[in-house]
């Protein structure tokens, strides 16, 4: 396993001070479960963040307590700076935020709910929207309750682009898009952290992560296994295939600071992920008692994820 | 075999659904039983209130049943989900019809157990109640719940809008009297206009017009079903007709006029404040419920006040079954509007304020309540008194406020839209009350009712406003409801706490030493007055039921005698006289000692009952005895009366009448004793009393009914406190005193006072034209306290020594 406070040093590095968000020890206890065990993340300022994780890890859990919806059990966050629990409405007025379900007032046109949304926020507003909703293609004079899927998620991030905010938290935003849109879309994510404004995302979506994530991190039930700077991660983590002449024979761990994410055996043949695997460490798994070859090759983000979220 | 499992299924799933009203209404029915047992004096109450509380869970069910099985589902889009399913939209539909029409079964069961509850506390016969009037009543109830049963389901299918669905069953419900009123003036108008009809529809009318109501929107509701559960159609794609045509081009352009009213948003610059866009958004979002409901109270009061009969309580009831709920959906709308489909977070993930939320939510509708309250009172002003049938001004002008505060804060609480709606004005009535009852009973404050049932429910929505915002309503939100529920139910409940008022309805100003003797004074038994063998012996029919009605009465129960006069006996022993004076003429000694006799024992037996009426408690027997003791002073004065009277009995009368004193006593005693007595009586409000010589006719006519038992009651107490304090002071002077004293005190023109002939009343004004001698008929007044004729007693009284002097110089 990843130890979090030597991966969060790695991600911590501030572009501009004080990180948009920062966690310590963030806990959260539902009725016979733990949504979230001690988690610790910093999240500096114009940075792509992904958060991955299977259903039920915590991802949603964690974005209320963000974004305030959520009081947690433990622990503490900040978000631009300001504390969840008693600035909620100030964050959210700051940044951006799609839920994976928008609620949207499906009565109203869409030109009329950007109109009606302009009222919460500085001049420009209504502006904006309308120029990312002549960009999404969406029919201004139609009501929400007539829009597709897609159509109600390009409104929702309309919504959330317009004010453009120093924050974006999107959870799933990408989910109903068409993968025109969806590329289009993820490309701005990347222009906006270019312009020094923070992306926070939650995603199921692995190619699309790996395509526009700067820092990603992955929780699994409530823990954050491994959060890290993505291309980092990807030169640091292996896949490690070990062919061995008996199935019943022992290996040795891998010599440090590698560290084995996973293994799975199958008949002679075991695979392991591995982070930190450098040639010392493979020369001597290579060398090792039945042990007929060693291959090392760099790991998808995928087997990342399926390794830190299967073990 | 799938056929029958799918049923099965689908009814588990129906029933699950309705399981929360139809546990819900009962309880609330029997909630509002207690209440009402807690808040009525130990006595029982009317028949009509058990038929309200009993009628209640079906009524209501019945209303609410199509929003729940197929308002709530289309909202929540699981009816969508089910017409996906292999399921013939037959089956859903009759399967929703008929576990809903099971649950309508349970609720009349349920209307039944709380009538044997009823019973068990107030100990009432059966036969009390069953009466022709209720079983009518019940038998129409059965229909008009089925009727609204059908039209509930008819309108959840054929409106989008739950509320929508509900609100129009306001209008539907007076469709079957309308047709009634039609059917009934097209068969019995002589050539007039139908505005004229004035003939009642008879019960078979009644009856037909609503089956038949119900069988047209039954109609209706199966082929609304029927489209919305099959495939979805291109609404007038192929018009056949011009007008089919015409009416599809409207149709399309159906809310162009809306469209136009609200103009092209795409040309609208941006909003100057947060404020005006939500106000802008809410408005928007009800436009059409906030009209509706504002067309419902516009229509409820014009319609009462204008055409409706101003001078019947029964509007007051129709005011009640629709302007509550219509402000209670009012309050409803303040925060439901925006739960469906938790769309309320969209604010919430943008920071809005909850403040800004809470407000600009409240201000449309509390200006509607408002405009409301303010209309109420200019009504009044008008002389309309309807609307305040029973409460004060103040408690009328409160009643809205306290129905929309009550409303919009069960609305936040209730999650389910449907028990919301239901609940909402079901909550308020409860709210109302109780205050009703705290203002009546308890002389509790109006600025504390205004803090604990309008501002603590509002402020508690504006605390949980944030959550509600949010979606998160956990403990904590509970939690902050319930300390202001807590502090809201202290405030009031500590109103029925001993030290706030000793007795229930009694003002604290009261003289204590007063109370406390009326409370002692035991209930008496006019025992002298038992006197079978004298009235006996002279066999006259009435007499003979009347000395029999006495004996019964004395036996019977608490001793009082009921008889309301002594006609009859007064007309004997004045028939005895004709006889007597009739023998003198004819010389006849057989018949002047025969009548002599007869008319002694008459008079003797006035004398007798007079006594013994002093001793009664009911001022009805003081008023009694005034009425024979003037007749005997009357017969008194007549020439020859003196001599022809046995000096035993002569002495025995004119002890009677001149004791002055004795009489004050016995009314002072009976005038406590009934003023103990009238708070324990359930009608207090309504029925006919009498305090005193100076008779407080609380009249049954509508115009004193309506007044305000607490108005009443510190009217009467302090009737009754001056009239002891008088006689205690003796400072009654005849004719002069009470008429002045209660013309101060009664100075109001709703209540009747005045004393008259037999069961004549007269005002105040003409209280002072009664003196002895009678100036109105030939009868005496009921009762004189302080007239005239008292002193006439006691001037004889001072001459009963001449008299018997004179007796003995004759003999």
């Amino acid at each position: 396993m990843i130890d979090n406070n030597q991966s969060g040093s790695s991600s911590s590095r501030a572009v501009d001070g004080e990180p948009v968000i920062s966690m310590s020890g963030l806990a959260m206890q539902f009725r016979g479960c733990e949504a979230l065990r001690g988690v610790d993340l910093a999240i500096p300022r114009g940075t792509v963040f992904a958060l991955l994780g299977e259903n039920g890890a915590g991802k949603t859990t964690m974005i209320r307590i963000l974004t305030g919806f959520q009081e947690p059990s433990g622990g503490s966050c900040r978000v631009c700076g300001l504390d969840p629990q008693t600035d909620a409405l100030e964050i959210r007025r700051r940044i951006g935020y799609v839920a994976d379900a928008p609620a949207l007032y499906e009565w109203m046109k869409v030109d009329e709910i950007g109109w009606f949304t302009a009222g919460f926020y500085p001049p420009g507003f209504l502006e904006a929207y309308r120029e990312l909703v002549a960009k999404y293609e969406l029919p201004p004079t139609h009501r929400i309750r007539e829009l597709s899927k897609g159509q109600r998620a390009k409104v929702a991030l309309s919504l959330a682009l317009a004010n453009d905010p120093d924050l974006l938290i999107l959870d799933e935003p990408t989910s109903g898009l068409d993968p025109l849109v969806r590329r289009e879309f993820l490309e701005s994510m990347v222009d906006r952290a270019a312009a020094g404004r923070t992306v926070f995302l939650s995603s199921h979506q692995i190619s699309e992560v790996e395509r526009v994530a700067d820092t990603i991190g992955i929780l699994h039930r409530g823990r954050l296994e491994l959060v890290g700077d993505l291309a980092t991660l990807r030169e640091s983590i292996s896949e490690v295939t070990v062919r061995v002449d008996d199935p019943l024979v022992s290996l040795l761990k891998p010599n440090q600071p590698a560290v084995v994410l996973s293994e799975q055996i199958s008949g002679r043949q075991r695979r392991m992920i591995v982070r930190d695997f450098q040639d010392d460490a493979k020369h001597a798994l290579a060398s090792s008692y039945g042990v007929l070859d060693v291959t090392s090759r760099p790991a998808s983000l995928e087997e990342l994820f399926v390794a830190c979220t299967r073990g | 075999m799938f056929y029958s499992t799918s049923h099965r299924h689908m009814i588990w799933k129906e029933w699950r659904q309705l399981q929360p009203l139809i546990l819900a209404l009962p309880l609330l029915s029997l909630l509002l039983m207690a209440i009402t047992k807690l808040t009525e004096p130990q006595q029982g109450t009317a028949p009509e209130a058990w038929l309200m509380l009993i009628l209640l869970p079906p009524m209501l069910y019945a209303v609410a049943v199509g929003a729940v099985v197929v308002g709530q589902e289309r909202d929540s889009k699981t009816l969508t989900w089910l017409t996906s399913l292999p399921l013939s939209a037959r089956q859903l539909f009759t399967d929703k019809v008929g576990v809903g029409l099971a649950g309508l079964t349970l609720m009349w069961l349920a209307s039944l157990s709380l009538t044997a509850i009823w019973y068990w506390w107030y100990e009432r016969r059966v036969a009390n109640y069953v009466d022709p009037t209720t079983q009518v009543l019940l038998t129409m109830s059965v229909l008009y719940s089925l009727y609204f049963f059908v039209c509930s389901y008819a309108s959840s299918w054929v409106f989008r809008s739950l509320l929508g669905s509900i609100l129009v069953l306001i209008p539907l419900g007076f469709l079957p009297a309308f047709v009634a009123d039609v059917v009934n003036g097209e068969l019995f108008r002589n050539g007039g206009p139908i505005r004229s009809y004035s003939l009642h529809p008879s019960l078979t009318i009644q009856f037909w017009s609503v089956l038949g109501s119900m069988v047209g929107m039954g109609l209706i509701a199966y082929a609304v079903a029927m489209r919305r559960l099959g495939p979805v159609r291109s609404h007038f794609s192929k018009p056949t007709s011009m007008i089919a045509n015409s009416f599809a081009s409207v149709w399309d352009a159906g809310p162009a006029w809306l469209e136009r009213l609200r103009g092209d948003s795409q040309t609208w610059s941006p909003p100057r404040s947060a404020v005006g866009s939500l106000l802008w958004q809410f408005r928007t979002q009800h436009f059409v419920l906030l009209t509706s409901i504002l067309i419902v109270l516009v229509g409820c009061f014009r319609g009462v006040a204008n055409v409706i009969n101003p001078h019947s309580s029964d509007d007051y009831l129709l005011v009640s079954i629709v302007a509550f709920p219509a402000i209670g959906w009012l309050g409803t709308l303040v925060f439901h509007g925006d739960r469906t489909n938790q769309r309320i977070r969209f604010l919430a993930e943008r920071g809005v304020s909850p403040s800004q939320v809470w407000l600009t939510r409240h201000l449309i509708p509390c200006l509607m309540v408002v405009v409301i309250v303010i209309w109420l009172g200019s009504l009044h002003f008008q002389g309309n008194y309807f609307v305040f049938a029973k409460v004060t001004f103040a408690q009328a002008m409160l009643t809205p406020l306290i129905v929309y505060a009550i409303s919009q804060w069960t609305a936040q609480v209730v999650r389910s839209f449907s028990l919301a709606v239901v609940g909402a004005p079901v909550m308020a009535s409860i709210a109302v009350m109780w205050a009703n009852y705290l203002d009546a009973e308890r002389e509790y404050p109006l600025w504390l009712t205004v803090i604990a049932l309008v501002l603590l429910p509002m402020v508690a929505t504006w605390v949980g406003t944030r959550r509600w915002m949010e979606c998160r309503t956990g403990f904590r939100f509970w939690r902050d409801h319930a300390v202001v529920l807590g502090i809201s139910l202290a405030l009031t409940m500590m109103a029925i706490s001993p030290w706030w008022l000793p007795v229930a309805g009694r003002a604290r100003t009261l003289d204590p030493r007063l109370l406390a003797e009326a409370d002692a004074i035991p209930t008496a038994v006019a025992s002298s007055v038992v006197l079978p063998a004298v009235i006996d012996s002279m066999k006259p029919p009435s007499l003979v039921t009347r000395s029999e009605l006495i004996e019964q009465q004395v036996k019977s129960g608490d001793g009082h005698i009921r008889i309301s006069n002594f006609d009859d006996v007064v007309a004997m022993a004045a028939m005895q006289r004709l006889r007597l004076d009739a023998g003198s003429l004819l010389g006849d000694q057989a018949s002047i000692d025969h009548a002599k006799t007869q008319y002694e024992r008459w008079v003797g037996l006035l004398v007798d009952i007079v006594v013994g009426l002093r001793q009664d408690t009911l001022l009805a027997s003081q008023e009694q005895s005034d009425m024979i003791e003037i007749w005997l002073l009357a017969e008194l004065a007549k020439p020859g009366t003196v001599s022809r009277l046995d000096d035993e009995l002569l002495v025995k009368m004119i002890m009677q009448l001149g004791n002055s004193d004795k009489r004050w006593q016995s009314r002072r005693r009976a005038l406590l004793a009934s003023w103990s007595d009238w708070y324990s009586e359930v009608d207090r409000a309504t029925s006919n009393q009498s305090f005193g010589g100076y008779v407080v006719q609380v009249s049954t006519d509508q115009q004193t009914a309506r007044k305000r038992m607490l108005d009443l009651q510190r009217h009467i107490d302090a009737m009754v406190q001056t009239i002891v304090r008088s006689i205690d002071n003796q400072s009654i002077t005849p004719q002069t005193l009470p008429v002045s004293n209660l013309i101060a005190v009664f100075d109001r023109s709703e209540m009747e006072y005045g004393i008259g002939t037999d069961a004549n009343l007269y005002r105040v004004d003409d209280v002072t034209r009664f003196s002895w001698p009678p100036r109105y008929g030939m009868l005496a007044p009921l009762s004189q306290w302080g007239a005239g004729w008292e002193e006439t007693g006691r001037q004889w009284l001072t001459k009963l020594p001449q008299l018997k002097k004179s007796d003995e110089v004759s003999q």
